[in-house]
């Protein structure tokens, strides 16, 4: 299975080499493909690797996820969605028929048609290459929003949870204090404060939600400093900071996966909804929000031009859902076993 | 066994606070270990039992600073070690080891064996050829080397207490707290981990604080035995005289509790009859007053202290003089 | 069949289908346990001992779990095959059972007065409310729990370990079963209350004219309280026998071992004898005796399965070294 995709990549690594231009937007597409396809070759090497000198019958708690998973259907079914889309984000630039930026005077707001497969905008843009691009946009923004979100709300739940006393009671009680100020509030008040911009973007939204993510890896280190390899690691003098890299973390990374995986579903929407508030992304360039919002004044003339990106809305969060739910049980399960 | 103490525990106290209500103010304290003293030499082995919430382990994880020490001194050889803060303590961590009673919880499921093994070792002998003592160490504990590149859940509970107690070897201790080390053990288990913890005292010289409720794998084991009750010891003696001459009324019915594997020697009488009392309510005199069925009121209003009867027999009650006659 | 056997378990196969293949918890075990008998089934973890021992109550999760051969024979009915109505009215009616752990089995939301009063109202439906209570403070009584009024309104986290594990047998005998199935009922006890509950059960067992199927882990609690012993090891049983015949003149090495590498307060002992290797894989049973990869005195024979070799009525080995001796079956 793996080595398929390893294969396909491969090949639409060496197709798409020749349409590299000096555009930053191709290389760092091609570069960041080339990564994934190493990445993928190092993988199926060690499998290999592990399958040759392991004995049968031994199993790794991933294993156990592995079978647990496979057998979820509709969480296999979000986790090829979800691969899917990332192909797509990744090689956007490859892929468009269309330049999304360029304007068509001569067709404007189609339906979809032979040429313009669903159709154009009010200004002649290619719907279809401006969803691709759009939804490169997004889950490029809510990646780093999640991975950020992820590691201040990891870190905080950890020293919370570890230390516990007056550093746990600090911690949580200012994330609730952050919490309880209404996000959309927050999310206009920064934005105006810091002013609009991709990066400023990715900062408000990875500032909320870091409550959940604290509390979960909160209550999960308060249980592992308990256990007896952390008093184990105690005994021997190890310092706490490297009781928490070793110990700690480590195990706590399954919950943290299972969080960022539904978190990033979430946080596209929050983006498209800032967005199609127009707080978001900013025109022109595309963005699944902004998309919708304009399709909105065009609901009787042109309704495909709304569909696709509510569509496409629906597909990311659903599948990302579907996926991170599906890894929860599989997790669950594994730790109850 | 040389004369040299390792281990010194003067008056040692540990209590937890007790809160209550809105602003969670210390309502009182549980006393789980309210005032005990021992000593262990240099390659004995001293056995705690008690039944359970008598403070045994909690005396275990005071000495290794897993749990603040109230009031009282704790001593290893000369030096006091009760409140050293974590930097003060450095140097006596690796002196001091413990082998835990869980074998499940007790290795990162995360670490590779070598992982879990080589930790101490790289923390506190940077220079050492890590893989030859992990190799060594392995050895020691009675596993093999190709062990090492396994995760912890491929391995039996026996097994994990092995790369438990290669773990405690790793830090080259003087002496081992083993809290419950074959509880949770199979009987065909269990005797392979006390057969290999006596030939590493053996042949290492270590120390042992061997906590137990099991008396028959504490008398196997020990040197001198000391019984615990809520939080204080009732009676401490060589294993023989122990045996041979149990003093304290408590002491006398936890032997007489024991079931022994053998159908003719079965006795029909049970010989203590009610609860241990809750820890957040100890009679006052001598704890053990409410189930002790020679009980005056003496016991009732003062508590016994431990006195020295005979070479190195020390007992808590006020009577065990007219009780010993008897 | 006997008159005396109250319940007989021949032949009984019960199967775990795992992501690795069967299992068998127990393989071809049989034994009976007569009127006011206790039997003892002893083993290590894995050995089967407690699978038996749910499959005669039919609480053997299906699936994985299967009853693939085999017949328990209560009264005259196959357990194996009853209805679930039947089974029903048999659990706790006619077979009870506690358990080890008394704190997951009793409701912690629900006082213990009305724990036991439901299991009784489920089987005696007829019983008016007070006569329910009346009954109830009785039981609380029989199992020595004082001031069993008061008691009654208590929920189980008031309670401590020993005093669940009473309030559990009190719910057992609620209906006065004809058997009780223990399976380690003291094994999460400090011993001066395991003294108290073992002998608990043997004086409700003489007042109560029942049988007891004790399932456990120590030899010692076996001694203590059995009649008859059944040693498990991997799904079978090696060797059965009076509880004098197991303990004075046991024949099956492993049985021996076992016996060896107990630490014991009545005995001097220098060195622990210890049985080498560990219990075998489950998924991995040797063929022939399970446990001849451990065995002192394995033999080119034990590569096929053992022979079952009695020495009197009562007790029987199942093992190659006594091929010749005793007589065979």
């Amino acid at each position: 299975m793996l080595r398929i995709v390893f294969l396909v990549n491969l090949f639409l690594l060496l197709l798409f080499a020749g349409q590299i231009t000096t555009n930053a937007d191709t290389l760092i597409s091609y570069s960041i493909f080339a990564v994934i396809t190493l990445i993928l070759a190092a993988i199926i090497l060690t499998l290999r690797r592990r399958n040759k000198t392991k004995e049968r019958g031994i199993r790794t708690g991933w294993d156990l996820m592995w079978n647990k998973l496979r057998r979820n259907k509709s969480a296999m079914a979000g986790m090829w969605v979800v691969c899917g889309l990332c192909y797509v984000a990744i090689l956007a630039p490859f892929i468009v028929p269309f330049d999304p930026y360029i304007m068509d005077w001569g067709a404007l707001s189609l339906g979809p048609e032979s040429h313009h497969w669903l159709g154009t905008d009010e200004m002649g843009r290619d719907t279809l290459s401006r969803a691709i691009y759009a939804t490169r946009i997004a889950m490029g923004i809510g990646l780093m929003a999640v991975t950020l979100n992820s590691l201040i709300g990891t870190s905080l739940g950890l020293l919370a949870g570890y230390y516990g006393g007056n550093t746990d009671n600090f911690i949580m009680r200012l994330l609730e204090f952050w919490n309880s100020i209404p996000f959309i509030l927050m999310a206009i008040a920064l934005m105006a404060a810091l002013g609009s911009g991709l990066f400023n973007l990715i900062l408000v939204v990875s500032l909320t939600g870091i409550l959940e993510f604290a509390r979960i890896i909160r209550g999960d280190s308060q249980l592992l400093r308990q256990a007896d390899y952390v008093n184990a690691a105690k005994v021997m003098g190890i310092p706490d900071r490297q009781i928490l890299k070793r110990h700690i973390l480590p195990n706590c990374l399954a919950p943290i996966i299972i969080m960022a995986t539904l978190r990033i579903g979430e946080t596209i929407l929050t983006i498209a909804g800032l967005s199609f508030l127009g707080l978001g992304i900013q025109a022109p360039m595309p963005s699944l929000g902004s998309m919708l919002a304009n399709g909105q004044q065009f609901l009787y003339e042109n309704i495909t031009m709304s569909i696709v990106p509510g569509t496409v809305i629906l597909l990311i969060v659903l599948s990302f859902n579907l996926f991170g739910d599906g890894l929860r049980d599989a997790l669950d399960s594994r730790i109850t076993q | 066994m040389t004369d040299q103490l390792v281990l010194k525990v003067e008056d040692l106290k540990v209590y937890f606070p007790v809160k209550k209500g809105l602003l969670k103010r210390t309502v009182g304290h549980v006393k789980a270990v309210d005032g005990v003293s021992f000593e262990i030499k240099q390659g004995e082995t001293f056995g705690l039992v008690g039944e359970s919430g008598c403070g045994k382990t909690t005396i275990g994880k005071a000495i290794v600073h897993l749990e603040p020490a109230f009031a009282g001194k704790i001593y290893y050889k000369e030096q006091e070690i009760t409140n050293l803060s974590e930097a003060e303590m450095r140097p006596y961590r690796a002196t001091t080891q413990m082998i835990f009673q869980d074998p499940y919880s007790s290795l990162n499921p995360r670490m590779t064996v070598a992982n879990i093994i080589a930790e101490p070792i790289r923390f506190h002998r940077p220079d050492a050829d890590v893989t030859a003592e992990i190799t060594a160490y392995l050895e020691m504990a009675g596993l093999r080397k190709e062990c090492m590149l396994r995760y912890p859940h491929e391995f039996s509970g026996g097994q994990r207490q092995r790369i438990g107690i290669a773990r405690a070897l790793a830090c080259r201790p003087e002496i081992i707290i083993a809290d419950e080390p074959v509880s949770a053990l199979d009987v065909s288990i269990q005797s392979q981990i006390i057969n290999l913890l006596k030939r590493l005292q053996r042949e290492l010289g270590l120390s042992y604080l061997f906590i137990a409720h099991d008396l028959s794998v504490v008398k196997h084991i020990s040197d001198r035995i000391g019984v615990m009750y809520l939080g204080c010891l009732m009676e401490v003696a060589t294993t023989k005289e122990l045996y041979n001459n149990p003093l304290h009324p408590y002491t006398q019915a936890l032997f007489a509790s024991v079931p022994i594997p053998d159908p003719r020697k079965r006795s029909a009488k049970v010989p203590l009859q009610g609860e241990i009392p809750s820890p957040l309510n100890v009679p006052p005199g001598c704890k053990f007053q409410t189930r002790c069925p020679y009980a005056t009121e003496l016991c009732r209003d003062r508590v016994p202290q431990l006195e020295q009867v005979g070479d190195g027999h020390l007992v808590a009650c006020h009577h065990w003089n007219n009780l010993h006659k008897k | 069949m006997d008159p005396d056997i109250l319940l007989e378990v021949k032949d009984l196969q019960t199967t775990f289908t795992t992501e690795d293949g069967v299992v068998n918890g127990c393989n071809g075990v049989s034994y009976s346990l007569k009127k006011g008998e206790t039997l003892a089934v002893v083993g290590e973890s894995g050995s089967g001992k407690s699978v038996t021992a749910m499959s005669i109550l039919r609480l053997i999760p299906e699936p994985p779990g299967q009853i693939v051969r085999g017949q328990i024979l209560f009264d005259g009915i196959d357990l194996t095959t009853a209805s679930e109505k039947e089974m029903r009215k048999i659990r706790g009616k006619e077979i009870a059972m506690i358990f080890q752990e008394p704190m997951t089995s009793l409701n912690p939301v629900i006082t213990v007065g009305r724990q036991i009063g439901e299991s009784l109202k489920l089987h005696e439906p007829q019983l008016s409310s007070t006569k329910i209570k009346q009954r109830v403070i009785e039981l609380l009584d029989l199992v020595g729990i004082p001031s069993a009024e008061q008691r009654c309104n208590e929920f189980p986290h008031q309670l401590s370990g020993g005093m669940k594990q009473r309030v559990m047998i009190a719910m057992a005998l609620a209906c006065s079963p004809r058997i009780l199935i223990a399976d380690e009922p003291t094994s999460a006890l400090d011993v001066t209350i395991q003294a108290q509950i073992l002998s608990l059960i043997k004086k409700l067992q003489q007042q109560l004219d029942m049988s007891v199927l004790m399932i456990t882990h120590d030899l010692a609690v076996v001694a203590e309280t059995a009649d008859s012993v059944a040693v498990m090891y991997s799904g079978r049983i090696v060797e059965y026998g009076a509880v004098d015949e197991i303990f004075h003149q046991s024949k099956h090495p492993y049985l021996d071992g076992l016996k060896k590498s107990m630490p014991r307060l009545d005995i001097e002992q220098e060195e622990l004898y210890t049985i080498a290797g560990m219990v075998p894989n489950p998924l991995d049973i040797p063929s022939g005796c399970p446990f001849r990869s451990r065995c002192p005195q394995e033999m080119a024979c034990c590569q096929n399965e053992p022979p079952t070799i009695f020495f009197s009525d009562s007790h029987y080995a199942r093992c190659w070294l006594y091929a010749d001796g005793g007589h065979h079956d």
